[in-house]
């Protein structure tokens, strides 16, 4: 029975890691990115490279907002932080859709648009929607995907037999098969407790679009169940127009209200609710800088007067998901737990790769290069070393074109995500084609557009490594330094893959 | 500079329990040491390794109080452990000094010879 049990653990690691192993790699890279993603902002949008201010201009901010947005029903600031500089100015135009506008901090006014997604606009929804807004289909596959780690990391440790006795043995003087199963056990077994964590609050996150009745079971005394658990749940207020022009209130003295009520910390966003109108009213959401937690605690303000309407505070089962989610988005500021989950995320993306090298592996010893082992084969390189390209193809992009470049209707941004892809696309092709030798052919592609990214940066901006270092401008040094260590990286492997080559005849071989 | 000094003493704490903990298992006792399994002082290095680690969650406790300081011990463990077999896997003779390091209270000294 515990062998038939433990087989069909076997069957379900293998299985389910190869057919979601590729969009598992994607979650996980993109995720990774993530962490970093307003630094990647940072180095995308040169002109938001600016120092953390002292003050924030509110009034002109708002000035700027009645220019840009004048008849939008509402306006969101996105108050500066030492990791976001700017100002960042979100308003719905005339169809719903949301857009964005980047505020200088100091005068109020509009940056130089910059054209591109950047790390915050294309990186992060990539690692939790895939960009598949219909039906909210990304949303479930990642969910599906999710539930899916869930299970191989359980069965990940039924099928591994002694994983305490193996929890520290990594043997890469063996063959490269040894090494690389060795390499799947250490970032499975040691890394379990963060990709376990990550990807059930991963999951918790998305609860409202899982489990949408939930909040309607929960409150199904009530005559709007969901609307009712908007409110009490999330603290949200409403208030309609009145139909009537009106003035809106000084905002800093807004400010320095709520900073009093929050002990000194200031509020993470200002919401302006049908600005111009005489029913008018100001949001502000505490800021998540000092906490784990994913903060709702919110104060509106009447727009007119600027008086006191409503306070929210979550209750304990609230605060405890908040608290989840905020180990999961890492929005506060902790340097060295910020690197450590880089470097845990690196560890999942090495976990996946290695088990799928292992998967191929296993079956071209028995069938060579046929059928289900030529499909998967080029699917791993895509997904995989092709995805780590189009990435850096991104930036590359980002670097290249120019501000005000348009082609056949689509925008500067929507260009730099047709790159993207393109790329990816052809990572994929190039895997089928090529098999196993696509790998290294990959690997040089990756090193030498890392580099080239650093001295495109260099070349386009004048903030070159040396500059960036000697200022100790960190967001754009650190990710010049990531890109040279990837390329490093890169090399290294595409080199041992060619040493394999060299010794052996035709194919790189893994076994 | 005092955040600088705790932080590394979570990490170092961390390194040097793993490492004890490693040092308990047969394969990595043989590996550095040579020789039967039987003379290594398994209990010892087990509970030592264990203190070690308590010390490291203390470390990041008075750093970071409660709410950071668990998620930065739990994410130093799992560093500190890849740390570990890659270092036992390269250079095992660092492995081998930070065994030596005695515990306050164990009076283990030089793998308990």
């Amino acid at each position: 029975m515990v062998a038939s049990w433990r087989e069909s653990m076997r069957w379900q690691h293998t299985w389910v890691g190869v057919v979601l192993g590729a969009l598992l790699f994607a979650i996980f890279w993109m995720g990774t990115l993530s962490v970093f993603d307003k630094e990647i902002d940072r180095w995308m949008m040169p002109a938001t490279r600016l120092a953390p201010p002292e003050s924030v201009a509110l009034q002109s901010a708002v000035a700027s907002a009645r220019q840009v947005a004048p008849d939008s029903p509402r306006w969101r600031f996105m108050l500066p932080t030492s990791r976001a500089p700017q100002v960042r100015l979100y308003h719905p135009d005339a169809d719903g859709r949301l857009q964005s506008v980047d505020l200088d901090p100091r005068t109020g006014r509009p940056l130089p648009e910059q054209g591109t997604l950047a790390g915050s606009g294309f990186i992060f929804p990539f690692h939790f929607s895939l960009h598949l807004k219909a039906g909210q289909l990304g949303y479930w596959l990642v969910g599906l995907a999710g539930m899916a780690m869930l299970t191989l990391l359980v069965s990940g440790l039924v099928v591994h037999r002694k994983p305490i006795r193996d929890l520290f043995t990594f043997r890469p003087h063996k063959r490269l098969g040894r090494a690389n199963l060795d390499l799947h056990n250490l970032t499975g077994v040691v890394g379990l407790p963060f990709h376990f964590i990550m990807t059930l609050s991963g999951l918790i996150i998305f609860v409202n679009i899982y489990f949408p009745d939930a909040a309607a079971l929960a409150y199904d005394d009530t005559a709007d169940p969901q609307g009712t658990f908007l409110e009490e749940g999330l603290g949200r207020f409403n208030r309609p127009p009145a139909g009537e022009p009106g003035s809106l209130a000084s905002l800093d003295i807004m400010l320095s209200r709520a900073r009093a009520e929050w002990s000194g910390e200031g509020p993470a966003f200002i919401r302006v609710w049908h600005p111009g109108d005489a029913a008018s009213y100001v949001e502000m959401r505490r800021s998540n800088q000092n906490m784990v937690r994913i903060n709702r605690d919110q104060i509106y303000f009447d727009g007119g007067t600027g008086e006191v309407l409503y306070r929210f505070e979550a209750k304990p089962l609230m605060k405890t998901q908040r608290f989840i989610a905020g180990l999961h988005f890492i929005q506060f500021e902790h340097w060295p737990l910020r690197w450590l989950y880089f470097g845990g995320g690196l560890s999942g993306c090495v976990m996946i790769v290695t088990g799928f090298i292992f998967w191929l592996q296993a079956r071209r010893k028995r069938h060579g290069r046929q059928g289900a082992v030529r499909v998967v084969e080029g699917l791993t390189v895509g997904s995989v070393t092709g995805l780590i390209l189009a990435t850096v193809a991104f930036f590359i992009a980002n670097r290249l074109l120019p501000l005000e470049a348009r082609w056949a209707g689509y925008e500067r941004a929507a260009l730099e995500v047709w790159v993207f892809f393109l790329v990816w696309l052809g990572a994929f092709v190039h895997g089928w084609l090529q098999g196993s030798n696509a790998w290294r052919g990959q690997c040089w592609a990756i090193a030498g557009l890392a580099v080239g990214a650093v001295a495109l940066n260099a070349v386009t901006t004048g903030d070159h490594l040396l500059k960036t270092l000697a200022e100790g401008y960190w967001p754009v040094a650190g990710m010049d330094l990531v890109l040279l260590a990837g390329a490093a990286l890169a090399a290294w492997c595409a080199r041992r893959l060619t040493q394999r080559q060299t010794a052996g005849s035709g194919e790189v071989d893994f076994g | 500079m005092g955040d600088a000094f705790l932080l590394l003493a979570v990490f170092g704490c961390a390194c040097i329990g793993l490492a004890w903990l490693a040092l308990s298992q047969n394969r990595h006792w043989r590996a550095i040491r040579g020789g039967s399994h039987d003379r290594a002082p398994v209990k010892r290095l087990r509970v030592g390794g264990a203190l070690w680690l308590v010390l490291s969650l203390v470390g990041a406790l008075l750093r970071d109080g409660a709410h950071f300081g668990v998620p930065l011990w739990v994410m130093a463990l799992i560093t500190s452990g890849v740390a570990v077999a890659l270092t036992l896997a390269w250079s095992p003779r660092c492995i081998e000094v930070v065994a030596v390091l005695p515990l306050p209270g164990t009076g283990f000294h030089r793998s308990g010879q």
